[in-house]
Parts: C-alpha cells; structure tokens; sequence
C-alpha cells in the first residue's frame, strides 16, 4: 500500500445540532478496501456523507484530508470532480432528466476538471452501453429518468454504473447491500472489484457481513458512538457476524 | 384611474375613424365604443385584476393613433413545426394566406368577409377588455373548416405591425367532424390586446398549441372556445412573463360528451406580472376536462394562476379536474394558487389542488456528487419540471429554447 487518499483525524460532525461523529480517526490508503461496519445509528450513514459534502453535516472539529488537501470547505461538486464517489444508500429518483444526459453532463464535468476534451456522443454511449451490459442493466434504462421507476436493485447498479463511467479515485459506498438479493449483491460486487486496483480507494459502509465475502476488504474498522472503536482485518468482520457488535461497543 | 381619460378620448376617437375603414363592422364598434365611453371599465374588477392590474390595458399606446416603424422581422425566433401552413399577422393585419388544404376557407374583416357578429361568443362581461379590442380593431381574421375536413396544422404567427400597440382577433370555426392542428406564435414587441374566438362543431377535434414567450409591453391574451357535442379541445401551453402580461383561457363544453385538456406551463423571472386564469365551463352531460399547469417563478416576479371549474345546472356526470403544480425558485418571489370549483348539477366528479415547492435538495446534492455545479443542477432540474407532461413533437420543435432566458436567470 502507498500513499494515504483520505485522512480523516479527530472529526466531529453534528446533524441538525446533534452529534454524530464525536472523534473519528480513519486513513485509506491508495489500493485499500477499507469496511467500515457499526450498528445502526452509529454514524456510519454520517460519515459517508461528510466525505461527499452533503449540506447539513457540520465539521465542528478535525479534518478530512484527500490526497493531502482540506475537503471540508470544498463543494460536492469540486470534491466529485477532485475524484471522490458516493454510491447512495437511497438513491433518488428524478423524472424528466434522463439517465443518459445526467451521466454526459457528469463525465462532461469531470473531464473538464481534468483539463481532458469531452467525449464525443458515439464514443459515451458505447462505453455507457458496455458498462451498463456488464451490470445486466438494459439500454432501455439509460433513456429513462434518472432512477425513476427502478428497482431497489435497478437503482445500486446505476449507482455502480456512475462509478465506472466516471472513474474516480476514492469511492465511498453507502450500504449498496441493503436490499439486494443474491444475484445483484454478486453482480454490484463484480462492478465494484473491476472498479478495484492500486491506485484506488474503496470506503465501504455495510451493516452486514455479507457484502464482504464478495468485496474482500483489507482492513475492517468498527464505528460505535461516532467514533472507531476497534480496527482489524477481514476476521474481526467474521467475529462480529458471530458476536454481534454488543461486546465491542459496550466495551468502548 | 389617472390615467384613464386621455385614454377614453384617443380611443373613441381613434374609434370614430376605424367606422370609416371598416363600415359592416361599426355597429358592434359603435357598442364597445359606448361602453368605453361609460369608463365603468375596471372599476369592478378589483378581485380578478388583483394581481396584474387592469390600468395598463386602458392606457395609451392602446387607442393612440401613432404609427411607428414596424419591428424587425423576427421569423428566425417562431419554431417550425412539420407541413404548417404559415399565416403571418402584423398588428392586426394578416398576411397573405398560405396554400391552404381545400375546405379551409381563410377570409378577412376588410376583405369582404361580412357582417359577422363578432362578440356574439365571448363573454364580454368576464372579459371586458374585449371592448378595448373590438373598439380599436381594424381587421380581423376569419377561418373556417368545412365539416369532415381535416384541415392539417396552421401555424398563426403574430408580430408587431405600424401600429403604436396590437389589437388583433382571430376567429376559427370548425365544421362538424373537422380536424384541424392550430399552432398560436406570439412575438410582439408591443402592448398587445389579442383575441382568439373558437368554436369546435360537434365532433369535431382541434388540436391547440399556443406559444407566448418573453414580451416587453402590456400583453393581454385570450382564446375562447366552444366545444360541441363529441368535439375535443386540446391546448398546450407555454407563457413567459412580460412585466405584466394576462393570459386567459375560457373553455365552454357546450354540447354533451365534449371534452378538453388543459395543459399549461408559464414561467415567470425578473420583476414580471404573470396572471394566468382559466375557466372551464360544463353545460353539457357528460362533458369531461382535465387541466395541468405548472408555474415557475423567480427573481422578484409573481405568477398567478387562478383555475375555475365551473359546472352549470343539469351538467350531469361533469368529470373536471384540475392539477396545479408550482416550484418557487427565489425567496423573494411570489405564486398566487387559486383553483375555484362551482358545481350546480348533483351528480359529477370534480376534483382540484395546488401545491407550491421547491427544488428538493436531495435531487440537487445527487447530481453534485456527480460534479454537476449547483447552478447547472438546479436549471437541469427546473428543466424537468417544465417537461413533465411535453410531447415530444413540441420538445423537437424546440419549445424549452423558450426558457432559456428565464433558465439562466
């Protein structure tokens, strides 16, 4: 493993006035698949939207660094196109703009920020198109409005389908397990492990085990109370889906 | 009104002078002269004039008789639409007929067309600025479908012609059983009082697409239309502001089992007025409507739409609903709802409502985290909102260029 993508040191983050995180400590290194897994409550929900700059999240205190600069003062759009992925839990359905114009408007802004000429429309919808066959995602979704009408299944593998067309550098997945069933659980996780490679970072947020006998994850850190009360690699997952996460918690 | 009397005297004067050009027609100027001359105008209307004030419609340039160059040829800004048969109207003047299809009779005021009552169906007691119209008119257009012709798509394009301020008025009557495609294109530079007259025969289908964008003087608008048994009455809309433009729209479903779709957009930005208000009437059993509008406003503008469903006695089994929906874009913008039911028959179905939103954040941080700026999310997603409900011929034709002033703004 090389150089740290994201850094994250003593944050504190308050939604609507409440605490959330409360002193979270975390690196990702370049090429790591980091888990992070907590009861629900635990802020773990927080902590990926803070990275991604939803309004709302308040850093009171501490940093969150990626590739050695400050996010916190950037906008969601500056940190999307600097190279940071937010795979939604709830993705949002929105009529009237569809799949397609959304996706060129995104990769258009991207390859803008990286000083790149934008593609021309053949050359998108076959890469589109290519992506979107190997996620078992029909063409016929791509004219359709973003997400409207989706599946909840329909809807995580768009998320991943964002995530290989634009080709960022740290991809945060927000519990993109929640509500898959067997067969979509192992065709996003296949996204996600082509999406792997040295240079890229995976936050992955999960309250299962599950996720993690498809996307193998190096280190595995538990969020208790807004802050990690524990770290590890794949076994203290295996030991949590034995235990539960009572014995770590109530010990923090 | 302070402003009301030099106006009253250049009208009915300019009003006396018109008799001469257009003899057949004095009477009825005569009669709307009169009641300009009564000035009771406006003095009434405090509740319906609320909003966009009557005064700049009593008001010079309307009733003055200057003559000042005609505006710059602004073909280039009408969308073209698929084998139309283009009529241009300048001020109240139209233009040579297009080639037409046989039994689409194009006729004129000042061509001959005769002594035709031409207020015998608008409701000029709702509507009075219908006198300032017909006292001031100097031609009028006059078509006319024959029964089981489908007359195809006319595409009306109005312009500014010599006149200090347009006053124009379009009849069409449709013959039992006719078709007929009518694209309404407004691009006037100047006061402008319009009257669309239409009467749909029974089972006849008008398909109606009227397009009003951006103006930058007084503009009031109206379409009546009177549907007849089995006949259909289709208007797509789109209205931008000027800083105080009227739009109003008077459906009457006369004959039974007619039926009509009302669907709207408007948009309003910078300190526009925009007033929309449709009435639709059910005299006859059976009779169905269904009205959409979405307003939009911005900046410091106010965008007023006031809906009526109105079921007269022994309208039975009326089935009316009307939907409006807003998205208030600027805190220091304003939207008037205002959907109105008045049922006097017992058995019918009717239902209204009227929401006001905003852009929901969630949809703009989604398209942020995908590195879409802010402004550009929310003009994609204001977008959106305008082609809820649009056909794709009007989206082809290119109707949301209409917006893309107010989209920037």
């Amino acid at each position: 493993m090389s150089a740290k993508l994201l850094e994250i040191d003593d944050l504190h983050v308050t939604v609507a006035g409440t605490p959330i995180l409360k002193g979270l400590t975390l690196d990702v290194a370049a090429g790591e698949v980091a888990a992070i897994m907590g009861p629900n409550g635990s802020g773990k929900s927080t902590l990926a939207n803070v990275v991604a700059g939803r309004p709302g999240y308040d850093v009171t205190h501490g940093t969150i660094r990626y590739r050695g600069e400050s996010l916190v003062d950037l906008a969601p759009e500056a940190r999307a196109r600097a190279g940071v992925f937010l795979a939604f839990q709830y993705p949002v359905e929105i009529p009237g703009v569809s799949n397609m114009e959304f996706l060129k408007a995104s990769l258009d802004a991207h390859r803008t920020a990286r000083g790149e000429v934008s593609l021309s429309a053949v050359d998108f919808m076959k890469r589109v198109r290519a992506v979107a066959a190997s996620l078992d995602l029909s063409p016929e979704f791509l004219k359709r409005g973003v997400n409207e009408g989706f599946s909840g299944g329909e809807k995580k593998r768009n998320e991943i389908l964002q995530l290989l067309v634009l080709e960022p550098m740290l991809a945060i997945l927000d519990e993109t397990d929640s509500g898959l069933d067997i067969d979509a659980l192992q065709v996003v996780a296949g996204g996600v492990n082509r999406f792997r490679s040295k240079t890229n970072g995976i936050l992955l947020v999960t309250h299962y085990q599950r996720l993690l006998e498809h996307i193998v994850p190096d280190t595995v850190h538990v969020l208790a109370d807004g802050r990690i009360v524990k770290s590890g690699d794949r076994r203290l997952a295996l030991e949590l889906e034995e235990k539960g996460y009572g014995w770590i918690t109530d010990a923090a | 009104m302070q402003s009301a009397p030099s106006f009253i005297d250049t009208a009915l004067a300019r009003s006396r002078e018109l008799d001469g050009l257009l003899p057949l027609f004095a009477s009825e100027r005569r009669s709307s002269a009169n009641v300009l001359a009564r000035r009771t105008i406006g003095s009434d209307t405090a509740e319906t004039w609320k909003y966009v004030p009557i005064a700049p419609f009593l008001a010079a340039p309307f009733g003055s008789d200057d003559t000042v160059a005609p505006s710059a040829p602004v073909q280039s800004a009408f969308l073209d639409f698929a084998d139309a048969a283009v009529i241009r109207i300048e001020g109240s003047n139209p233009g040579a007929p297009a080639t037409l299809r046989s039994g689409v009779r194009l006729t004129t005021l000042s061509g001959g067309a005769g002594s035709v009552a031409m207020n015998a169906n608008i409701d000029v007691d709702r509507y009075p600025l219908t006198h300032v119209n017909t006292a001031l008119l100097v031609d009028a257009l006059l078509i006319s479908v024959a029964p089981g012709v489908d007359a195809g798509t006319l595409d009306l394009r109005f312009t500014s012609g010599a006149d200090a301020a347009n006053v124009s008025r379009v009849r069409i009557e449709l013959g039992n059983r006719s078709r007929l495609r009518l694209v309404e294109q407004h691009h006037e530079d100047r006061a402008t009082n319009a009257i669309v007259d239409i009467a749909v025969g029974d089972g006849a289908a008008l398909e109606h697409t009227r397009l009003l964008p951006a103006a930058v003087a007084p503009s009031w608008l109206l379409a009546t239309v009177r549907v007849g048994r089995d006949a259909a009455y289709e208007l797509a809309g789109h209205a931008l502001g000027t800083q105080t433009r009227r739009h109003d729209v008077h459906v009457r479903l006369d004959g039974d089992r007619a039926r009509t779709q009302v669907d709207l957009k408007c948009a309003a930005h910078r300190k526009d007025k925009l007033d929309h208000h449709i009435v639709v009437e059910h005299a006859g059993v059976d009779t169905v409507s269904r009205q959409t509008v979405h307003g939009l406003a911005t900046n410091t503008a106010e965008l007023t739409f006031d809906g009526r469903i109105h079921i007269r006695p022994g309208a039975q089994r009326s089935d009316a609903r009307l939907t409006n929906k807003n998205l208030l874009l600027d805190r220091r913008a304003r939207i008037n709802a205002k959907p109105e039911l008045e049922i006097y028959a017992n058995d019918v179905k009717c239902s209204h409502g009227a929401t006001v939103g905003q852009l929901d954040p969630n949809h703009v941080f989604y398209l942020q985290a995908r590195g879409v700026d802010e402004a550009a999310a929310r003009a994609m997603l204001t977008r959106a909102f305008l082609t809820t409900g649009l056909s794709d011929e009007l989206r082809d034709a290119g109707v949301l260029d209409l917006y893309a002033e107010f989209l920037a703004s």
